[in-house]
């Protein structure tokens, strides 16, 4: 299996949020349609919808490229992606004015490292585990 | 058939190898066995950090919107 390694690699990364990411939008449709939360569904949805999957797809393609040269563990790799997303969120929440994410800014101050250390135990284990069945080099 | 098509016909057969429609070999098995092979076991150090996120969420639920934002 030594053919589109890019390819391979995009898959494994995406593998993990892609799922996540619909129990985590079925946890919102239960809080707006369920419990009549005021959750700007249709705002809040491009974020963790289209932005985060893809970002894990090219942030492995990224670590397949970098990984000869550099020899970072790939939990670090992985921790590394918040510095991106979660300004990149917080941008996008103000600009399509998403008030729960814009105006609890300082929430995010206690998520960010939480956010680090997820990201640090799911790359190190479990898109690890996915570049592993795909053959990507891990 | 012209026999000019007849010869085309005959020197593409030639030069494109056969095509198997079926896959030499099941790869659901190897697919198997590669879950099978390597169940990478929590360090205590990772088992800290987990216990610490679990806490901080239980501690701070307001973040949780955000985490499900963000992740």
């Amino acid at each position: 299996m030594n053919t589109h390694p890019y390819l391979r690699a995009y898959l494994a990364g995406i593998a993990l949020p892609t799922p996540a990411m619909l129990c985590g939008l079925t946890g919102y449709l239960i809080l707006r349609y369920v419990f009549d939360v005021p959750v700007p569904i249709e705002r809040m949805a491009v974020f963790p919808l289209a932005v985060v999957p893809n970002a894990w797809g090219l942030w492995n393609v990224i670590y397949l490229a970098l990984h000869d040269k550099w020899h970072l563990p790939i939990g670090a790799h992985g921790a590394l992606l918040p510095l991106i997303l979660i300004p990149g969120g917080y941008v996008l929440a103000r600009l399509l004015s998403i008030d729960f994410i814009a105006q609890n800014a300082s929430w995010m101050w206690v998520a960010f490292p939480m956010a680090l250390i997820i990201y640090y135990l799911a790359w190190k284990y479990l898109v690890n585990w996915c570049n592993h069945l795909l053959g990507v080099a891990a | 058939m012209k026999p000019e098509e007849n010869e085309i016909r005959e020197m593409l057969r030639q030069a494109l190898p056969p095509v198997n429609p079926e896959l030499e070999a099941d790869l659901w098995p190897r697919m198997l066995r590669r879950l099978d092979e390597r169940h990478a076991r929590m360090s205590w150090m990772d088992r800290i950090l987990l216990l610490a996120v679990s806490a901080g969420v239980i501690a701070f639920p307001a973040v949780i919107p955000q985490l499900l934002y963000q992740l």
